[in-house]
């Protein structure tokens, strides 16, 4: 799936049922204007992390999406997460502090 | 790419080349940007190449008022150097050490002994009375060798403003 600009994704439909992707919107710290991406219900949320990251051009650290100030298991689906159709999610770093 | 400066302008201006990092559009406008989104206003004193941002964490007990706090970042050679990141008291703006912190969480940047450990605070290194002589000192610290990594003045925001969220209560208490 590619990232697109928040712009080009407006206007698409409504409809979600039986839909087997997720439309989001992924909002980074140093990109003012969040980026959408359609990921399938059963992608893991580390890959679309990973994903995301690279979208908005970060390189190394360890991407993490976060749902409401909750970060995601990237072990989990995002189905599982708990990620929704038209989500906002939010991408960070959770590398551990030293 | 907008042109070099001039080494006369350089010397008139010692900051000249780190204010223009500083007021790349990825990093000071995007990080006002995120505070903003986070209901947060960053101010920026230009002179001084320093940020502020005042920002409420949890309490250690449930029906307690939140905890004020106050962060500052200094950018002074920046990017050659990370920046000096603090949280400090946060009505007077005066460094009080470990009171001025909130409280180590789960893999938290809050070190112990009052500082923000991470390898874009100039203050974990060692050479800077921090913790750390084995990160390669301060002016390698775009290559960090473990732990979070945050490269930007909102990305470092972003895990400062999240490691509050998640803590309980400051480090010490402030002083009367």
């Amino acid at each position: 799936m590619t990232a697109t600009d928040l712009k080009d994704s407006k206007g698409k439909g409504n409809d979600d049922r039986g839909r087997q992707t997720l439309r989001v919107r992924v909002f980074a710290p140093r990109s003012p204007k969040p980026k959408a991406f359609e990921w399938a219900r059963q992608m893991l949320v580390g890959a679309a992390a990973a994903e995301a990251a690279a979208a908005f051009g970060y390189t190394g650290g360890t991407p993490a999406l976060s749902r409401d100030d909750r970060v995601l298991d990237p072990t989990l689906t995002l189905q599982r997460a708990g990620v929704k159709d038209r989500d906002k999610l939010e991408l960070l770093d959770k590398g551990g502090g030293v | 790419m907008a042109a070099l400066p001039h080494a006369d302008e350089v010397r008139d201006d010692p900051h000249l080349i780190a204010r223009a990092f500083v007021e790349r559009p990825d990093e000071l406008p995007a990080a006002i940007v995120l505070s903003k989104r986070r209901g947060l206003l960053l101010e920026y004193d230009r002179a001084s190449l320093t940020v502020r941002l005042r920002i409420e964490g949890p309490a250690p007990e449930l029906d307690a008022p939140p905890e004020p706090y106050l962060i500052t970042g200094t950018f002074d050679d920046y990017r050659a150097l990370p920046p000096i990141w603090r949280f400090v008291h946060p009505v007077t703006g005066a460094d009080v050490g470990t009171a001025g912190y909130p409280a180590h969480s789960g893999e938290s940047v809050m070190h112990p002994s009052g500082v923000i450990c991470a390898h874009w605070n100039r203050l974990a290194y060692s050479d800077h009375g921090g913790p750390h002589p084995d990160w390669g000192g301060p002016a390698n610290w775009q290559n960090p060798v473990t732990g979070t990594v945050a490269l930007t003045i909102p990305d470092m925001l972003d895990r400062l403003t999240r490691d509050v969220a998640a803590s309980r209560g400051r480090m010490a208490p402030l002083p009367s």
